[in-house]
């Protein structure tokens, strides 16, 4: 399963994290500085080539560290998920985004909420 | 491998006449084979099987969001009618590090995070068609329905005889050991405290 090559769109860089245990984890990602001043971050799960926990299952703590890296405010970090198309036969291999909303208890994010997003809403969340 | 004589089971084989005829002479006496709809396909596949002599358990995974509890009944329906050998039912375990855990993570739907009940035979997520209850209710339906005429060890006793008849035909069958039948990794088990 490789990814799609279309999805550098949406990848400037592979992050690394510690996942579950600290388990060495990878993903794809792009930060995006808006017009609006806040910051988008696409994570983007890279599977296979990720040795470590999936970015769905660790995002609450994926989130806290690329906004501890990007140095934003909480309340201006908008964080996207995304799950590149591997051209499986498989349907739920097909390309995804989500927009994850957190609770932030001080020092963290936590109790992650997904909302499905388009292709097209990702674009609109880029350009602004 | 047709001169050496041996019996084997194995997962899926290529549906080629070719492949399976060779498969057959060479000693497959019984697959595993995934059934995951009603199709025509399906239904072709296990003849071809059972054209060549071969046995069939069916894996049928129980729960997918395309399934509707008339769905699974029809399913199991189908088994029967298509002469299925075995059956294996599960219900889907959506394991971490999968798809389907992210997908019904994502979707707020893993209601259950005890590890000890991803045994594939516990409903831990809410199906998309039918409340989780009623999806266990037609796991233990599934099982119960088609093993009701034949119990599972009847039938595996049928293709155990089968292959025990070939081997006595091409002089290759060995009583089992009796001196055995006690012994478990080396030990008496009638011994052991």
């Amino acid at each position: 399963m490789e990814i799609n090559p279309e999805f550098n769109r949406y990848m400037d860089r592979y992050f690394d994290y510690k996942g579950q245990w600290e388990s060495p984890s990878k993903c794809g990602l792009k930060i995006v500085k808006r017009k609006d001043g806040k910051t988008l971050a696409i994570a983007t799960e890279i599977y296979r080539q990720n040795p470590g926990t999936p970015v769905t299952e660790w995002c609450a703590p994926l989130a806290s560290q690329i906004l501890s890296e990007v140095g934003e405010n909480p309340e201006n970090f908008i964080f996207v998920e995304h799950t590149p198309d591997l051209k499986s036969k498989l349907s739920f291999y097909e390309e995804t985004f989500d927009l994850v909303s957190f609770d932030w208890d001080g020092t963290k994010y936590e109790n992650p909420q997904w909302k499905r997003l388009s292709r097209e809403q990702v674009d609109n969340l880029m350009e602004e | 491998m047709i001169p050496l004589k041996k019996k084997w089971v194995s997962h899926t084989i290529e549906d080629k006449d070719e492949v399976l005829d060779l498969a057959a002479q060479a000693g497959a006496w019984y697959v595993y084979q995934a059934v995951f709809d009603r199709s025509d396909y399906i239904r072709n596949r296990i003849k071809q099987y059972h054209d060549y002599g071969i046995g069939v358990e069916g894996t049928i995974l129980l729960g997918l969001d395309n399934q509707t509890e008339d769905d699974i009944k029809r399913l199991i329906d189908f088994l029967l009618e298509i002469n299925l050998d075995l059956a294996e039912f599960t219900v889907l375990a959506p394991f971490p590090h999968t798809k389907a855990y992210s997908d019904l993570l994502k979707q707020g739907r893993i209601f259950d995070h005890d590890w000890d009940h991803y045994n594939a035979g516990k409903v831990v997520y809410h199906p998309k068609h039918m409340t989780a209850g009623r999806l266990q209710e037609l796991y233990h339906y599934a099982w119960d329905t088609f093993y009701k005429d034949e119990p599972q060890t009847q039938k595996m006793f049928n293709l155990l005889a089968t292959v025990i008849q070939r081997e006595q035909e091409d002089g290759t069958y060995k009583q089992r050991r009796r001196d055995l039948l006690d012994q478990s990794f080396g030990k008496n088990i009638n011994e052991v405290a």
